[in-house]
């Protein structure tokens, strides 16, 4: 992927590398939100999602000496986060508790959030990986090990059908 | 294709992950066929929805606060693990040392040089250059090429670092360039500007920040080269605002030079010739006959003629502990002075401490140690006896270290 990193952006990643603390500070606060969101949509625990975003951002702080900063910084702490969910998961063992469902929405996002919170994880995160963070194919064939591309495909179509009947599309 | 075989495509199609032949003959099917359409329309609107879904979810208020706490714990094992390592065995780094020293030796002299000049001296000259000389014009041609290219390298790399003229925009009254109003606002090297008492202008550094300039200010551009600017603030008030990667911006200021390290300063240099330099975000460094020190954001220092640099202390310190640096700054308070601000100086005051440092007898750094350490304690390397010493490499240490968290 191609650098998305801002002029700004590099600039605090150098003195980061430097150890300047103050700057990996500023460097975490841009990325906070974005990171913290695919926690959440990856593993929709509050509590859960808050330590994988503390623990992305402090695996960060002990390899940022290694980061190329003209690769793309946001695309790096994604993937982080993205396998520390998934080593999670594969230590929760079971699936999530389900997240309470309302029987009224303001806002048909609520409505979607919801459901895709609500999908089985390997599900939700095929789901998330490809239809919500933009993942191709190929890249998602190295989160999901076990499965073969037509395979992650064939499961994107079924949640995707799943999705717009639950919708009544 | 069959209405069977569109179904399991449109996902595909919607995707664009099809090739341009079959994404034809989708469109041409879709509009023939209203079931098929349906079907695609299904699937347009869902990603509409999922489009219209909030690009991030907010976290929770304190995830920075707990950030800080878990980086001071890792900084803080970082030391102990740094403590604990075994020290490094004198003799056998001696022994090392002789060595190395014999291998070096046994390198040098006539006899052993390099492969490069070792050639040079036993090659057969076949045509000198001339008789008295002796030398071989293409061997010569050869050794002095990468000189040369080298020469001419640098020297074109030189010319192309030149950034001026500097844009300048007039904001109000009228500003001075060389003595003239200028109407293309281009300010070259070695050419001063000036604001009048009602003017104020903006300066554009090419690649490096924006300047504003104040009323009644005087200011001469005396480099204008990437990585090398450089300017004469002789009166007036001055806010650098960087807005690039590593700033390249020096400000010369009687015999001080104010070095831009990333962020927002403010600099004021009024009638009687007193400097002050304020810094609002980031940190600048100030370099003064050889000494080189930092000021922190939200610190402020005074530069005063015939005096070192005044002791970096917060914007917004109590009176009482301003009252003290000036006086130890230029009423030669002294040691008493020194006792005086440590006993005043609390948590946020600890960079001006760490400043004092040099300025301190060997005891009062080693007092102004424990009461930095007391609240930041010195990471990993930075030890009392370095400290004592004015090692500058454990003074800039312990200084990032506190910066960050103040």
């Amino acid at each position: 992927m191609e650098n998305e990193n801002t002029n700004y952006v590099t600039y605090l990643i150098e003195l980061s590398q430097a150890g300047r603390k103050n700057a990996f500070f500023d460097l975490c606060k841009i990325n906070l939100r974005n990171v913290f969101t695919v926690a959440y949509r990856l593993y929709p625990d509050y509590d859960k999602a808050q330590q994988i975003t503390l623990r992305t951002f402090l695996i960060v702080w002990e390899n940022i000496k290694a980061f190329d900063p003209k690769k793309s910084f946001m695309l790096w702490l994604k993937n982080i986060t993205i396998k520390l969910v998934l080593k999670e998961l594969m230590n929760s063992g079971a699936s999530l508790n389900p997240i309470k469902s309302k029987t009224m929405y303001v806002h048909d996002n609520e409505r979607i959030e919801n459901m895709i919170m609500n999908l089985p994880n390997e599900d939700r995160i095929i789901f998330v990986l490809h239809d919500i963070e933009g993942y191709d194919y190929d890249e998602m064939k190295d989160f999901l090990e076990n499965l073969t591309e037509d395979e992650i495909k064939s499961k994107l179509l079924d949640i995707r059908k799943q999705l717009i009947i639950n919708l009544g599309l | 294709m069959n209405c069977e075989e569109i179904k399991i495509s449109l996902h595909d199609f919607v995707d664009e992950l099809l090739e341009e032949n079959y994404k034809k003959e989708i469109e041409t099917h879709l509009k023939s066929c209203n079931n098929c359409f349906a079907e695609y329309k299904k699937i347009k609107k869902f990603f509409e929805k999922l489009k219209s879904l909030p690009y991030t979810i907010d976290p929770p208020d304190n995830l920075i606060e707990q950030l800080t706490e878990e980086l001071l714990k890792i900084a803080e094992s970082e030391q102990r693990e740094e403590e604990s390592k075994p020290q490094v065995n004198i003799k056998k780094f001696k022994r090392e040392q002789a060595k190395q020293e014999k291998i070096l030796k046994n390198s040098r002299g006539v006899f052993r040089k390099s492969r490069v000049t070792k050639s040079i001296f036993t090659t057969k000259i076949s045509a000198p250059l001339s008789p008295r000389l002796g030398l071989d014009p293409k061997k010569t041609i050869l050794t002095l090429l990468p000189l040369v290219l080298f020469a001419v390298g640098y020297f074109v790399y030189d010319f192309s670092l030149i950034n001026s003229p500097w844009k300048v925009r007039t904001i109000t009254g009228n500003v001075l360039i060389n003595g003239q109003i200028r109407a293309s606002e281009r300010w070259e090297e070695n050419e001063s500007l000036v604001t009048e008492n009602d003017s104020k202008a903006v300066i554009y550094v090419p690649n490096t920040c924006r300047i504003e300039v104040d009323a009644n200010s005087f200011l001469i551009l005396n480099k204008a080269k990437d990585k090398g600017n450089r300017i004469k603030l002789v009166k007036g008030s001055i806010r650098i605002i960087n807005n690039n990667l590593l700033p390249y911006l020096a400000i010369e200021i009687d015999n001080s030079v104010i070095h831009n390290r990333g962020g927002t300063i403010a600099i004021t240099i009024d009638d009687n010739s007193i400097t002050s330099v304020k810094v609002e975000y980031g940190y600048l460094e100030i370099e003064e006959k050889g000494r080189v020190f930092f000021v922190d954001e939200g610190y402020t220092c005074e530069i005063r003629p015939n005096f070192h640099s005044g002791t970096p202390h917060r914007i917004d310190a109590p009176d009482e502990l301003k009252d003290e640096i000036r006086s130890l700054d230029y009423e030669f308070g002294g040691d008493s002075s020194i006792q005086k601000i440590i006993s005043i100086a609390a948590e946020s005051d600890m960079l001006t401490l760490l400043a004092l440092i040099p300025r301190s007898s060997e005891m009062l750094r080693t007092v102004i140690f424990n009461k930095i350490s007391a609240y930041y304690p010195p990471p990993a390397g930075v030890t009392l006896e370095g400290i004592v010493k004015l090692d500058p490499e454990m003074i800039e240490k312990w200084w990032f270290e506190i910066e960050w968290q103040i």
